[in-house]
């Protein structure tokens, strides 16, 4: 599952081995996970 | 019965109705407000949303769209349609919606497939969307009853009330505290006396009468006659809309007639 | 975002939105409205009390 992060905007893998959710890139921690690709199906109530 | 039109514009109708009692004048409101038939986008398929508004919101606006049809009767609910609810062209209206940021999505951006549908105004705003965003909706209208849900509500504000009736007597000394109490602005002084200048108007309120130290003011309600205003949001015009909330009745009518005959 | 129905008798005000809003800075609410043709309080309301928070939210996308 895709992450990003919210300061630098890169795609982030999350290693789950690591203690804690940090981004390798810039060490942030708060991330997001990326909306999926799949078509979502709902009424308009 | 006695009918007498008063008012009929686009999206609006006022009449009278003389000679009935007030749980048939009720019926007919209550009629155009929740069981007239109309177009509203019933279920969506989202493809990309990148916009500030979560899928649910956006799904919401888009179901609130005031839809019209050219001819709305070559339509046919769901759940009476001969595909069984299954879902053909004679009861799902498709279309797509497809925006690329930055601007606004307006209601007019929705692409129905059917060239005689399209959206009552144009000019809602959806969702705005900055650099980059984007929406891809796919979806399709069905017609509904806003019994259901508020989207399909056809007849936004309907209401009745007693024809007003309002009397000045003799007793009458032209002191003109009733014009300053009235809040309709309705009355008027003329020659010493008081006048009513449009009575329809009148909220039955009896500010007059309480303010009128001579007792001359007289306000009642005439029982059996009714002011019905009904008022549209656009996809059904007024005058349909009478018609199919009486027809609607006229069923149900009939209906409990047949139900009740087998017992007799 | 502007909602697209008054909650309180369904009628559509959203159409005049982006309309009102230019004309405001200009001339007085109230005679826009009454031009717009929103007549009734319920209605009035949905346009007068309305903050726009969209273009504040997006800075935080």
């Amino acid at each position: 599952m895709a992450y990003k992060c919210t300061r630098c905007k890169k795609t982030v893998e999350v290693d789950y081995e690591y203690s804690g959710i940090r981004c390798p890139y810039c060490g942030h921690r708060i991330l997001m996970k990326e909306r999926p690709t799949t078509v979502k199906r709902m009424k308009a109530v | 019965m006695k009918v007498e039109l008063l008012e009929l514009k686009e999206n609006r109708v006022r009449f009278l109705l003389k000679g009935v009692s007030a749980a048939f004048a009720n019926g007919i409101r209550r009629a155009a407000l929740a069981e007239v038939p109309n177009l509203a986008i019933d279920e969506i398929a989202l493809y990309d949303n990148t916009s500030v508004l979560f899928d649910e919101q956006l799904a919401l606006r888009l179901g609130l769209v005031p839809i019209t049809a050219e001819d709305p009767s070559v339509f046919s609910l769901p759940e009476e349609c001969q595909c069984g609810g299954a879902g053909c062209p004679g009861c799902r209206l498709d279309f797509m919606v497809t925006v690329e940021g930055p601007g606004m999505v307006y209601s007019r951006d929705i692409k129905f497939t059917d060239p005689s549908v399209r959206p009552v105004v144009d000019t809602i705003p959806l969702v705005v969307l900055g650099e980059g965003e984007k929406v891809v909706i796919e979806g399709y209208a069905t017609l509904g009853v806003a019994r259901s849900h508020a989207k399909w509500n056809a007849g936004t504000l309907c209401g009745y009330k007693n024809l007003p009736k309002i009397e000045i007597g003799p007793e009458c000394n032209g002191c003109g505290k009733c014009i300053a109490e009235c809040a309709r602005n309705i009355l008027v002084l003329e020659a010493e006396r008081i006048k009513v200048t449009d009575p329809l108007n009148c909220s039955l309120c009896k500010l007059c009468v309480r303010a009128c130290e001579t007792g001359a003011v007289k306000v009642e309600p005439v029982l059996d006659c009714f002011v019905l205003s009904i008022e549209g949001d656009g996809s059904v015009k007024a005058r349909d809309m009478v018609w199919m909330a009486t027809s609607e009745i006229r069923k149900r009518a009939e209906y409990l007639g047949n139900w009740l005959a087998e017992f007799a | 975002m502007i909602p697209v129905r008054c909650f309180s008798c369904g009628t559509v005000i959203s159409g005049v939105w982006e309309e009102y809003r230019e004309r405001i800075k200009s001339e007085p609410p109230g005679k826009v409205l009454d031009e717009l043709g929103v007549e009734r309080f319920c209605c009035r309301r949905m346009l007068l009390s309305h903050v726009e928070i969209v273009d504040t939210l997006r800075r935080y996308q």
